[in-house]
């Protein structure tokens, strides 16, 4: 299942004063453990390594299983649903970061494996750990890259 | 190797620092040398009898210019340690390990900087001068990408996870900074000094980043701290009373990351379990036989499950182990009598080892009564690393 794709926000050739003050785009680099990823992100799918040889899953890529030493790996399409596993709210604005308060969450991803991505379209609800939350690729602001974030799973909330 | 136990006796002689500011006025190696040679001093050395040296990787001061600045002419060890204030520890474990093997005899253990009047890390933005390619980088960029760009960010993530876990509030991490700052307050080499919080002070400083509050951050400080270390027969013949390193150990746990280790389905700080394993199988000490804490506090609430992981209270019950008062004095561990990095200075800790050889020697500001064994951690939520220091028997 392809994950709702929201490029709309993803202008990268718009300009703009605060442009240069956001995260630059590219900021996971491209490298041959990175690349696969990547490039689902580009193709609306959230990816997650696998090992090809003991089949765990694991998150941030890596070369290489920690279970099992195996190098050989290949990957799986999540299906774009999780629980909160944990939240920051961050109100203290620095250099180049996104205007506050916005807030990050590390998400329990259904597959099995944890991951970091903004928690969006929360509005004024205080969130809760275990709430469930589904997949959305856009960029958390404008001329930020298209990443993998996350909204209330809730319909009415994640509309 | 997890214990020095097979080695020489070693120990911390002398002892310097700087004043603690937000703008020394003063260059960087500067700083490091006048530490550096206040602790030379008094030891009872002179700059020649150095021969190591010991500093965090992330020092700007390198050895062979504080070596070249204050006129000492060889060093046969040098040693660098990584990970932050991971490193308020580590360093003091090089030194150890290089004067009981004898590769070096008097070692110089420094940190100085600029931190809040030079390159702050609480200004964000880590990722701009760095390598995102390489090893850190890459691996930080899974949070930077998504906008946790100061450390605030990646502990209030593990805080707020803590306090799913335990039931802890921010009035229990606040508790924290008040008997911080209450020591603090008596302290004239503190930062802020002659002024204490009430929990009703913490509770309305503004969010830095919720669940963290202003005053459940440390301060951003300049200045610089050193020490000597060098065998504990060595250190009997100098100015000072040693204190004796008894146990020294650094610590990674699995899955380790540097501040954001948000993948692994271990406790909060299994890498200070790590320490904490080697502290009491070392010395053959148990955490009641401490009588003072020095506990690295960054923040605030990775001080309750440090206690925890230290062995003072069970997982999760550390706010019942502050609310009883138990890390003031008349408490079971008296914890960063110097007012801590929140209320004295944010030496990466460094101030921390230095407050607790002053308790050892029975002459710090605020005085635990018969201080014999004291307990220090490094830099939490980071590979870290412990100590162990005693009066001497």
């Amino acid at each position: 299942m392809a994950a709702e794709v929201r490029s709309e926000k993803n202008d990268s050739t718009s300009s703009g004063g605060a442009k240069a003050m956001l995260p630059p785009i590219g900021l996971i680099a491209r490298t041959t453990d990175t690349a696969f990823w990547l490039d689902g992100v580009a193709a609306g799918k959230l990816l997650i390594q696998r090992c090809a040889t003991c089949g765990a899953l694991r998150h941030p890529p890596r070369p290489v299983c920690p279970g099992c030493t195996s190098f050989d790996w290949d990957s799986q399409e999540s299906a774009g649903l999780g629980e909160l596993y944990s939240y920051a709210i961050i109100h203290h604005q620095t250099s180049g970061a996104p205007p506050v308060p916005y807030t990050v969450a590390v998400v329990a991803v259904a597959e099995g494996i944890r991951m970091v991505g903004r928690l969006l379209d929360i509005g004024d609800d205080t969130p809760t750990i275990g709430m469930a939350l589904k997949l959305v690729l856009q960029a958390a602001e404008p001329g930020e890259a298209v990443l993998p974030h996350w909204v209330p799973a809730d319909e009415q909330a994640g509309a | 190797m997890s214990t020095t136990s097979n080695l020489q006796t070693t120990a911390i002689t002398g002892i310097g620092a700087t004043e603690f500011s937000k703008d020394s006025g003063r260059s960087e190696i500067r700083l490091a040398t006048e530490a550096v040679k206040a602790a030379i001093l008094e030891a009872g050395l002179n700059p020649s009898d150095i021969d190591g040296m010991v500093t965090f990787a992330s020092d700007s001061n390198e050895e062979i210019d504080v070596a070249r600045n204050l006129g000492i002419p060889e060093l046969t060890f040098m040693a660098r340690a990584h990970y932050g204030g991971g490193a308020a520890c580590s360093v003091v474990q090089l030194a150890s390990l290089a004067v009981a093997a004898g590769a070096a005899k008097y070692v110089v253990v420094y940190r100085a900087f600029n931190e809040r009047s030079g390159t702050r890390f609480g200004a964000g933005r880590p990722f701009a001068s760095m390598d995102l390619s390489a090893s850190y980088g890459l691996s930080m960029a899974w949070s930077w990408a998504f906008g946790l760009h100061i450390p605030a960010s990646h502990v209030a993530l593990h805080a707020r996870r803590y306090m799913h876990l335990s039931g802890a509030t921010s009035e229990d991490f606040g508790r924290v900074a008040v008997a911080a700052r209450k020591f603090a307050a008596t302290n004239p080499a503190a930062h802020f000094y002659q002024r204490p919080i009430t929990l009703e002070d913490h509770q309305a400083s503004r969010w830095i980043v919720e669940p963290l509050h202003l005053f459940d951050c440390c301060q951003e400080s300049d200045g610089g701290v050193a020490m000597v270390v060098t065998t504990a027969e060595r250190a009997r013949d100098l100015a000072q009373q040693p204190a004796i390193i008894t146990a020294a150990a650094q610590g990674s746990a699995e899955d380790q990351f540097s501040m954001t280790s948000y993948y692994r389905d271990s406790s909060i700080l299994p890498e200070t379990e790590v320490v904490s394993r080697q502290l009491w199988e070392t010395s053959g000490m148990k955490p009641s036989d401490m009588d003072v804490g020095i506990l690295y506090d960054h923040f605030t609430p990775f001080v309750l499950p440090q206690l925890e992981a230290l062995g003072y209270c069970e997982k999760g019950e550390a706010r019942h182990f502050i609310a009883d008062g138990n890390i003031e004095i008349g408490g079971e561990l008296p914890l960063n009598p110097n007012g801590g990095q929140i209320g004295e200075a944010y030496i990466h800790g460094v101030n921390g080892v230095l407050e607790a050889v002053r308790q050892i020697r029975g002459t710090a500001v605020n005085q635990v009564a018969d201080v014999e064994h004291v307990v220090v951690t490094a830099g939490s939520g980071v590979p870290t690393s412990g100590l162990i220091l005693s009066l001497d028997r």
